[in-house]
């Protein structure tokens, strides 16, 4: 296991009082693993992965739960064994490539800069094994793109430039969250290719985040469906989009666009995710769920196996497993 | 970057057709006689018309102005009434004293004030924001004449570990000239005797000049740092395990300093005009206590060569921010 998460709950304090972004959130990664984590916005997908570096904001507390790299409780890691960590054994792909790199630094400089950190090296050395590192991610001419600024690149290139920089130690898992959503359709394929291409030959683990089920279904050996800060249902990729065992991940797939009929309009799930600062008691999905019981207003659903490789939380499943 | 230079410089002669108009015309409406100041209240009318006519204040304003202008053009800024010679060369002797006292504090008020202002912002609502917010405080709002005779009065007065007048000890030979300025004349010369007496002679002025400066950028840096550790890029470098020190100031410092620039150009035209009351106080014989004089006497030729050389300064300093800002930000093109 290269990552184990168990019970997680995260708070936000803001001006409206505590919120509960993240409730009782579990999940594993094994070694050389892709772990989809799927759900609308809003539903803790970006929580889930910057708790894992120590990196959400001043106003959110960890108030439950444990967070294991190779053994190791990152929660207990002081500020300086939590720095050693980033990027040298666990790396991060943010969403919008426009972004995410330095404006005024040449890339060349910036891949430099991270590889001389992780690695101790000299400048020259290091700056060597940048324009490799432009190399791995699919860069033609690597030494000139080293000299130039982010912004006179495309971002699809920026996103292979983000990319080298989380991959540049390399890391012993790499959490992208949602590293194409910003990218147009051509572009975000070869994203795609790209992480799948080091996961398969470094043996990367890849947790990826994202809200299309179509890159869940190219990429991901296991998916985790998150639901209003919630996991509902975490399983084999093949076996939770050809079978769902929760009826929000029914929902999901339903409302994905039919490939086959492209003229026919998104079908949207009706109603509304719940407001986290009250949230009803019972199941979080009742107000929507088609198949709500009178018990899944009143009492959660924990999440249990329902078969050999799939969990979910829905009081429909239980007792059938 | 051309065209930055082409664009200031066009600016440069309006700003000093200008300055020059509006200096000569206040000169003209201010009540006072240079001409009586100058032959004193005895004097007869005779002689009183004399002077008047050596002066050409007995001319048309227009054609006062024109032979100002074309003065200017000839690099002739016109005589001082009180010394007697060209202001060119009067505003010559007097500038590199002001000079090397608006760089020098210049350069406490960067070194002291953009640390400050990172570490104001790192450690955001701690002792040492809230030291440093009242240290600023403190900068804006003491009057330099104030803080000048405090300083005076402790470190000459009470300690007498510093000097409180001049450039250099009385029995002391001014370095070589080659600039002008002394620290950095005495250091060309090798002349060590004179540098340690003009270093010593320049803090306390120095000090009291830069303080205020100094506060305005600790502000700056502090606000544009707070805003830039916001960016989406920082949090990459973090996630990318850059912290401390490296990542304040490789990091985000460098973004952080491209707002502050104009703040800091404006701010060094501040010290060559604060200068006026700081150089009156420490007798610093610079362009400051020139000018006081020369009002006092209503030289009103050296007055306006004085206020053409600070408008000018500040056109310079404004390409200079210019050009920075091109350095700074590989964005900016052309
Ligand atoms: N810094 C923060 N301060 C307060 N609340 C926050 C903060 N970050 C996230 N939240 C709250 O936590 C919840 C989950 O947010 P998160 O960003 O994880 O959603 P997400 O699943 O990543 O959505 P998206 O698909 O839009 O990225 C949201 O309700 C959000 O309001
Ligand atoms: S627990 Fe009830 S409301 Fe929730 S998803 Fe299952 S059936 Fe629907
Ligand atoms: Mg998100």
């Amino acid at each position: 296991m290269v990552l184990e998460m168990k019970d997680l709950c995260v708070d936000f304090t803001g001006m409206r009082g505590k919120v509960r972004a993240l409730r009782n959130v579990s999940l594993s990664i094994e070694k050389g693993e892709v772990l989809g984590v799927v759900g609308e916005s809003g539903s803790g997908k970006s929580v889930t992965a910057l708790s894992i570096l120590g990196l959400l904001g001043s106003n959110a507390t960890i108030s439950n739960g444990e967070i294991s790299y190779l053994g190791q409780n990152l929660l207990r890691l002081g500020p300086k064994e939590m720095q050693s960590l980033r990027g040298k054994k666990i790396g991060m792909v943010f969403q919008e490539p426009m972004t995410a790199l330095h404006p005024t630094m040449k890339v060349g400089s910036q891949l430099a800069e991270v590889i001389k950190r992780h690695r101790g090296l000299s400048k020259k050395q290091a700056h060597k094994l940048a324009v490799e590192a432009l190399k791995e991610v699919h860069i033609h001419d690597p030494e000139l793109v080293a000299k130039k600024y982010p912004f006179e690149l495309s971002g699809g290139m920026r996103q292979r430039i983000v990319i080298a920089l989380a991959m540049s130690a390399p890391p012993d898992l790499l959490i992208a969250d949602e590293p194409t959503t910003a990218l147009d359709v051509t572009i975000q394929k070869e994203i795609l290719q790209l992480i799948k291409e080091l996961n398969d030959k470094r043996g990367t683990s890849v947790l990826l985040i994202t809200h299309d089920l179509g890159v869940v279904s190219s990429v991901c050996d296991r998916v985790m469906v998150m639901y209003a800060g919630e996991v509902v249902e975490e399983g084999k990729t093949e076996e939770v989009l050809n079978a769902p065992s929760h009826p929000y991940t029914e929902a999901l797939l339903h409302a994905l666009p039919d490939l086959a009929d492209p003229e026919e309009p998104l079908k949207a799930i009706p109603g509304e995710v719940p407001d986290l600062q009250n949230r009803p008691a019972g199941c979080a999905f009742a107000s929507r769920c088609p198949k709500a019981m009178d018990i899944c207003g009143v009492s959660v659903p924990a999440l249990e196996p329902v078969s050999k490789n799939r969990s979910a939380a829905c009081w429909l499943r239980r007792d059938t497993y | 970057m051309k065209k930055i230079i082409i664009n200031r410089l066009g600016l440069l002669i309006f700003v000093v057709f200008g300055v020059t108009l509006i200096s000569f015309l206040l000169s003209h409406v201010i009540p006072g006689d240079p001409a009586r100041m100058m032959v004193g209240q005895r004097a007869n009318e005779e002689t009183l018309q004399q002077v008047r006519q050596q002066l050409g204040l007995d001319q048309p304003l227009l054609i006062q102005y024109e032979t100002y202008m074309k003065g200017i053009i000839s690099g002739d800024l016109g005589t001082s009434i009180r010394t007697q010679k060209p202001v060119i060369d009067d505003l010559e002797a007097f500038f590199p004293a002001t000079m090397e006292l608006a760089i020098i504090a210049f350069i406490f008020a960067l070194v002291i004030g953009i640390p400050l202002g990172v570490l104001a912002a790192v450690k955001k609502n701690s002792f040492w924001d809230h030291a440093s917010r009242i240290f600023s405080i403190g900068g804006v709002s003491t009057p330099v004449f104030w803080s000048g005779l405090v300083i005076i009065l402790i470190f000459y007065g009470y300690l007498n570990w510093f000097p409180a007048n001049g450039r250099l000890d009385m029995n002391i030979h001014p370095p070589t000239h080659i600039t002008g300025l002394y620290i950095l004349d005495s250091l060309l010369s090798g002349d060590m005797v004179a540098l340690k007496s003009s270093l010593h002679h320049i803090l306390l002025p120095a000090i009291v000049l830069s303080y205020a400066q100094l506060a305005v950028i600790t502000r700056q840096v502090r606000a544009s740092m707070l805003e830039i550790m916001e960016q989406e890029y920082i949090r990459t470098a973090i996630a990318n395990g850059i912290h401390g020190p490296f990542l304040f100031f490789r990091y985000a410092l460098r973004n952080a300093l491209i707002p502050t620039i104009t703040v800091v150009g404006i701010s060094f035209g501040s010290l060559l005009g604060g200068a006026v009351v700081t150089e009156t106080i420490f007798g610093w014989p610079g362009m400051g206590k020139y000018v006081v004089d020369s009002i006092a006497y209503l030289d009103f030729p050296a007055m306006m060569g004085f206020t053409l050389l600070i408008a000018v300064g500040y056109v310079i300093i404004n390409l200079i921010v210019d050009l920075t800002y091109y350095v700074l930000d590989p964005q900016i093109k052309g």
